[in-house]
C-alpha cells in the first residue's frame, strides 16, 4: 500500500481545520462534533466526478463497502470545489455545489459527515482526483489512494478495516 | 508586379472577413430571434432538481426530466409544481444508476441510464411499464412510433450508423450516414426526425450537421464555426476528444433547427444557431442567459435549458420578430 510521510497529517490538519466551512445540512450537527478531529477513513470527493456517474458510482461502491461502524464513527467526507472567481460569483457557486451534496448525501443515505471545501485552500495536500485517505491508529503515517482503487488496494484497505475491528477500534 | 503582395493582402483580408464574427447569414433569410423566460424550475434552496439530464414535455404542458443525482425521474404540472417522482437508486424495475436521457410519445416515458443497458417505458403517471432490451450503450435516441426507435450507438466502431429498433429491442434495420471510418467517438452524432423517414444529425466533435433520407444519403450538410480540428487527449488506453463542437439539436414546429454550441462558440454551451431544415441555411442565432448541456423544444414551441449547473430548468418562449409570431403557452 502506498503511505506518505507522517509530516503530511501536520500539513493536512490545520488546512482542514481551516478550510471546513460548509457543513452538509442532512447531517446532524452533534454528529459533526462527535467526529471532529476523530475520523480515521477521509474520502475527498472531486467535483469532477459529479459529471462522471461512473466515476462517482466507484466512490458509492467502496463507501458501501467500509463497515458500518468505522464508517458511521471515523469516517467523514470532504467535498472539493474549485476555487471561487472573484466576480461575485462565488456564492452562486458555493450554494449550487452545496445543494448537489445535498441531494447526492440524501439519496445514498451517507451517514457520515461532509464537508465542501475551495481547491485552493487543499490542492496542495490532497493531489488531483478523488482520493481515499488513511489515518490508522497509534500510526505516523498517512496511506492516501486514488480513486478508482485496484482490486489489491480494495483487499488491502478491507483487511485494514478488520485488524481495526478485532482489536476494538471502531 | 509590385502591387501583387497588395492584392493578395487585401485578397487574404477579404476571405478573413468572411469568418470573423461567427457564421456567416444567408442575409435574405435572417430571422431576429429573442427568447422569453417563462418558467424557471428548481431553485439553489428547495429540493426539486439537483441535476436534471433529460428532459421531455407532453402536450398538456407536464414536463419530465430526469435527475442524476438522486436517481429519478420527476414529473411537474405546466406551473412548473413538481407533481411526481419515481425511482431510487438500484437495478430494478424503476429503478436508476445513472438516469439519462428522456423521450415522451403517445403517453410513454422512455428513459435511459448511463450505467444500465435498455430503455425503460414509464406512463404519464410515472408507474413503470416495461422494458426494451437495448445491448449497447445509447449515445441518442428518438421514438418514432410505438414500434420503433431510431438509436445512435455509443460504441467503438460502429459511431457512424442509425439503429432502428423495435419494441422488443430487435433491430429493424440500420441507416449508415457515413462510410468512412473515423478515430473513437469523432462520428458521434445526436440525431432528430425529420418525421418523412429522414434525420437531421449534429456532430458533437465536427463542425458538421446534416440532413440524411431513409437511406443515409445526404441531402444537405453545413459548417457554421470553421472548427477544422478538435483537441484530443490520451486516456488509458484511448485518445478520446476533448472539445464539443455542438451539444445538442432540436426541432420547432414549423421545422426549424436549433443547434446548441459548444466550446467553439462565441458564448461556450449558451448560443442557439437556428437553422432552415429544408436547406440548412442559418437563419439566426441568440444566446441563453446560462450554460446548458441540452436543448428541448416541445410541441407548443417552448424552448428548455439548463441554468445553474442543471439545479434549474427554464423555459422560455421563442419570439421571431420578423414574422411577428406569437407563441402561446
Amino acid at each position: 500500500m502506498r503511505g506518505s510521510s507522517i509530516g503530511q497529517i501536520f500539513l493536512f490538519l490545520p488546512v482542514l481545520s481551516v478550510f471546513l466551512v460548509f457543513p452538509i445540512d442532512s447531517i446532524p450537527s452533534d454528529a459533526v462534533e462527535k467526529h471532529e478531529l476523530s475520523f480515521h477513513v477521509l474520502l475527498v470527493i472531486d467535483v469532477s466526478d459529479f459529471s462522471c456517474p461512473s466515476c462517482l458510482e466507484l466512490i458509492v461502491d467502496f463507501v458501501r463497502d467500509i463497515p458500518s461502524s468505522i464508517r458511521k464513527m471515523r469516517t467523514a467526507a470532504v467535498w472539493r470545489v474549485y476555487s471561487p472567481e472573484e466576480n461575485g460569483e462565488s456564492d452562486l457557486k458555493s450554494r449550487i455545489w452545496h445543494k448537489k451534496m445535498r441531494g447526492f448525501a440524501a439519496a445514498n443515505a451517507i451517514d457520515f459527515p461532509i464537508w465542501m471545501i475551495s481547491e485552493s485552500g487543499s490542492e496542495a495536500c490532497f493531489g488531483d482526483g478523488s482520493r481515499l485517505l488513511i489515518f490508522p491508529p497509534r500510526s505516523g503515517t498517512v496511506l492516501s489512494f486514488s480513486f478508482p482503487l485496484t482490486f489489491e488496494e480494495r483487499i488491502n484497505v478491507q483487511s485494514l478495516f478488520d485488524e481495526w475491528i478485532q482489536e476494538g477500534f471502531h | 508586379m509590385r502591387k501583387k503582395p497588395l492584392w493578395i493582402v487585401c485578397g487574404v483580408l477579404w476571405f478573413l472577413s468572411l469568418r470573423v464574427g461567427g457564421p456567416a447569414f444567408e442575409k435574405e433569410e435572417a430571422v431576429p430571434i429573442r427568447i422569453k423566460e417563462v418558467l424557471s424550475i428548481g431553485s439553489l434552496e428547495d429540493d426539486t432538481l439537483f441535476q436534471w439530464v433529460g428532459i421531455a414535455a407532453d402536450r398538456e404542458g407536464f414536463i419530465y426530466v430526469t435527475d442524476a443525482l438522486d436517481y429519478s425521474l420527476k414529473k411537474f404540472d405546466p406551473d412548473g409544481r413538481m407533481v411526481g417522482k419515481q425511482g431510487q437508486k438500484g437495478q430494478g424495475p424503476g429503478e436508476f444508476q445513472a438516469p439519462r436521457l428522456l423521450e415522451f410519445h403517445e403517453g410513454r416515458l422512455y428513459v435511459t441510464d448511463q450505467s444500465r443497458p435498455g430503455i425503460q417505458i414509464f406512463d404519464c403517471d410515472l408507474n413503470y411499464r416495461g422494458h426494451i432490451p437495448v445491448l449497447f450503450p445509447i449515445s441518442s435516441f428518438k421514438v418514432l412510433d410505438v414500434n420503433r426507435i431510431a438509436v445512435v450507438k455509443l460504441e467503438m466502431k460502429t459511431g457512424c450508423e442509425i439503429e432502428i429498433l423495435n419494441n422488443k429491442g430487435e433491430e429493424l434495420r440500420r441507416v449508415r450516414f457515413q462510410t468512412k471510418q473515423s478515430p473513437f467517438l469523432m462520428d458521434l452524432v445526436d440525431l432528430a426526425a425529420d418525421g418523412r423517414g429522414g434525420y437531421f444529425l449534429v456532430y458533437i466533435f465536427r463542425d458538421q450537421i446534416v440532413h440524411v433520407d431513409e437511406t443515409g444519403a445526404i441531402l444537405w450538410a453545413q459548417s457554421l464555426l470553421g472548427v477544422k480540428k478538435v483537441k484530443r487527449k490520451k486516456m488509458s488506453e484511448m485518445t478520446l476528444p476533448t472539445e464539443v463542437v455542438y451539444k445538442d439539436i432540436a426541432l420547432d414546429s414549423e421545422g426549424r433547427i436549433y443547434v446548441l454550441g459548444g466550446h467553439f462558440s462565441k458564448n461556450s454551451s449558451r448560443d442557439v444557431y437556428v437553422l432552415n431544415g429544408e436547406t440548412g441555411r442559418l437563419l439566426g442565432t441568440f444566446t441563453l442567459p446560462d450554460t446548458s448541456h441540452c436543448i428541448h423544444i416541445d410541441e407548443r414551441d417552448h424552448l428548455f435549458a439548463r441554468a445553474n449547473d442543471g439545479v434549474t430548468l427554464k423555459m422560455f418562449k421563442l419570439l421571431f420578430s420578423k414574422e411577428r409570431r406569437e407563441y402561446v403557452r
